[in-house]
């Protein structure tokens, strides 16, 4: 995709998973000897080409970005498409449950992995681009220390003049409040406030909101964040699921909850989980916030490295080690 | 937080088998956008310009009722059926407009089709030898053929040996010996499957893409009447409108890669709005509607969309900058833009049968445009 012609055929290796919408395989290029995902679409459903085929190839093509995996090509055949992507050893989710302590990650990881998230999603949203579903398990990591979005299968442009924007959005536990509340006039804040989810869930090795229902995950996102009102949020009572019947919660300090995060991490999340959509800080402004200026720093000195610093590396000894390959490959 | 873990473990009973940790509990089901059930009333909500926007973000195109950016489409397509005029179905093979295309020319080149699932049964079947290349068709170029296939063997063995990208591969080494010896003992050995083997560039199946659009004879319907007639049974919104046009305006003008003729345009339409839709809408209409009204098979409706994807080079996004540019552009641009004067859309309602579904005579709703 970069000029020069691609080789094109591929030895398809062991399954990895299964996708949103399709299976993953692993894959090697046959010239080169690369390794490669392959991510088989099915063209014979009674609906034609799935919708999220179309969307995360359409989008994918757009979005060139060191955090963001790369769709290497797409192969048609009689009744499937093969989407070739770069090879990410797992995703976040695994990442956590093999090498973090009790699915906890060490803080140093932690910030070089949010950095790189907020870094796709800053490029996301400069083009137009909502995800629409950043959970652990569509976040791949390779063992570089890379972190990488994937899984654009829900993705969308915004700001066009359509008519439909679905309220069935966003795994239900990195849900923003306002989807929550039925809004369909989210934008770019909704995936800020998956971020902050993930940062959370790193740091304390699990969901931070892991409701069952919708009426639930509101409920446990009052619980901590503090139920809302008319006063701290204008037009509280205009979304379709407004109800004056929740219970009213105080408003928990996140670093009673999240103890292990230092103070200027805390005050990051914070800005991520606003429960107003408008008040949540954009990407762009959380990649200068003060809590990555180490990180801003280390790079200027030696700008020829990865973000990734090096200790993380080696949590524990030993991510030079092997990655699983049987990894959840939910993410592609 | 710990109480409300508990109980959480409890309401929750699909857990993730393999995950290796007992206290991690396996996260929701992926959300699915399309089965918003308000989305259905949305669709036709003409004035509903709920589109997220940031507050910076205000174009006229917002503004834009979709009827108006229908006919801009259909006035766009006239004047390209027009200039052009009858030719034959098959473009020249090699078309010189080709290089003109952007940035997508590389990359379509690197675009292949593979082995039919036949020829992949065949693969299989004499895996790891070389295996005999299914006939080819008289379409394609034998000078494309692919770099001669490497022994898979020997990759195979490579994989197993060595680790790569600090990976070990867990491969199965393909069998060395002919599987008539030992078939009992083998492993059910998944397929050997090669994927884009045997393949061609695009622009060589440009031709064949571009010839799935034509029609024997120029359908029955003008194009004005045939997108009114789309409109009326499955509006759809300014956005799709825009794009489609955007859509055939670059492949037919900016990368001329193909000519709209009476014969070709009502399927590029069709096509082109039927990706528009599923490319840019949390809704879109079910393929039996939308074959119905447009009067193809839901088949053909299928090969339809995938090829104007792949004729596009799934060059589908847009933003609300490009529309405008290409709204601002069309406005301008077409001289026959003021054609439908609102008589000429009574009498347009005047000619469509009813809804599809609701017809009691389905000759009125049923196009047959083949």
């Amino acid at each position: 995709m970069d000029g020069k012609r691609h080789p094109n055929s591929f030895q398809q290796l062991e399954k990895l998973g299964e996708g949103t919408y399709a299976t993953v395989f692993k894959g090697r290029n046959r010239q080169t000897g690369d390794l490669v995902a392959l991510k088989e679409i099915h063209l014979d459903s009674e609906e034609g080409t799935p919708s999220t085929a179309i969307r995360e190839i359409s989008l994918m093509k757009e979005l060139k970005h060191e955090n963001i995996v790369a769709l290497h090509d797409v192969i048609h055949t009689e009744n499937k498409l093969m989407l070739v992507f770069e090879y990410m050893d797992g995703d976040l989710k695994k990442y956590m449950d093999t090498h973090g302590d009790r699915g906890a990650l060490k803080p140093i990881v932690i910030k070089s992995f949010m950095y790189q998230l907020l870094k796709g999603i800053d490029f996301c949203h400069k083009n137009r681009v909502l995800h629409r579903d950043l959970k652990p398990q569509n976040l791949l990591i390779n063992s570089k220390g890379q972190l990488k979005l994937g899984d654009f299968g829900l993705a969308r442009a915004f700001g066009i003049p359509v008519n439909t924007f679905s309220n069935e959005v966003v795994t239900l536990w990195y849900r923003a409040p306002d989807v929550l509340l039925g809004s369909r006039t989210y934008n770019t804040s909704i995936d800020i406030w998956s971020a902050g989810c993930i940062m959370a869930e790193m740091f304390s090795g699990r969901p931070l909101f892991p409701g069952t229902t919708n009426e639930d995950q509101i409920i446990r996102i009052f619980r901590i964040m503090g139920t809302p009102t008319e006063r701290t949020w204008p037009g509280l009572s205009q979304f379709p699921e407004y109800k004056t019947t929740w219970q009213m919660y105080a408003t928990q300090p996140l670093s009673t909850i999240l103890p292990q995060i230092d103070p200027l991490g805390i005050d990051l999340l914070q800005r991520m989980l606003q429960l107003r959509p408008e008040l949540r800080i954009t990407a762009a402004d959380a990649l200068n916030h003060q809590w990555f200026h180490d990180i801003i720093a280390a790079q200027k000195h030696h700008p020829q490295h990865h973000q990734v610093p090096q200790p993380m590396m080696h949590p524990h000894g030993g991510y030079q080690q092997p990655v699983p390959s049987q990894g959840n490959y939910g993410g592609y | 937080m710990a109480q409300s873990e508990t109980q959480l473990e409890d309401a929750r009973p699909e857990h993730d088998a393999g995950s290796n940790s007992g206290s991690v509990l396996s996260p929701p089901p992926p959300p699915n956008p399309a089965a918003d059930p308000k989305l259905q009333d949305l669709t036709s909500v003409e004035s509903d310009k709920s589109s997220p926007r940031l507050a910076a973000e205000v174009y006229d195109i917002f503004d834009l009722p979709a009827l108006t950016a229908l006919k801009a489409l259909s006035a766009g397509i006239e004047v390209l059926v027009n200039t052009t005029g009858d030719i034959p179905p098959t473009p020249p093979l090699k078309s010189p407009a080709i290089p003109h295309m952007r940035g997508m020319e590389a990359e379509k080149r690197s675009i292949v089709r593979s082995n039919s699932e036949k020829s992949l049964a065949r693969l299989a079947q004499g895996s790891g030898s070389s295996t005999p290349r299914p006939a080819r068709s008289p379409l394609q170029n034998p000078q494309t053929v692919p770099q001669p296939a490497q022994d898979p063997p020997a990759h195979a063995s490579q994989d197993q040996s060595e680790p790569i990208d600090g990976v070990q591969l867990r491969t199965k080494p393909q069998p060395q010996a002919p599987p008539a010896t030992e078939p009992e003992s083998q492993p059910p050995l998944a397929p050997y499957i090669i994927v884009g083997e045997d393949s061609q560039a695009l622009n060589l199946q440009h031709s064949a893409i571009v010839r799935k659009f034509y029609c024997r004879r120029p359908p029955p319907i003008s194009i004005t009447d045939y997108l009114l007639r789309i409109h009326q049974y499955c509006p759809m919104s300014t956005g799709v409108y825009l794009a489609t046009s955007l859509y055939i305006h670059r492949l037919a003008v900016l990368e001329q890669a193909i000519v709209v003729t009476r014969r070709n345009a009502h399927r590029l339409l069709l096509g082109g709005l039927r990706v528009a839709m599923k490319a840019l809408e949390d809704h879109y209409y079910k393929q039996s509607r939308i074959s119905l009204v447009g009067g193809v098979s839901e088949k053909e409706l299928s090969r339809l969309e995938v090829s104007f994807c792949f004729l596009t080079g799934f060059e589908l996004a847009v933003t609300a900058g490009v529309l405008s540019r290409h709204w601002e552009m069309v406005r301008k641009g077409t001289a026959c833009w003021d054609v439908l004067d609102d008589a000429t859309q009574e009498m347009i309602s005047f000619h469509l049968g009813k809804p599809p579904g609701m017809s009691t005579n389905e000759q009125s709703a049923r196009g047959d445009f083949r």
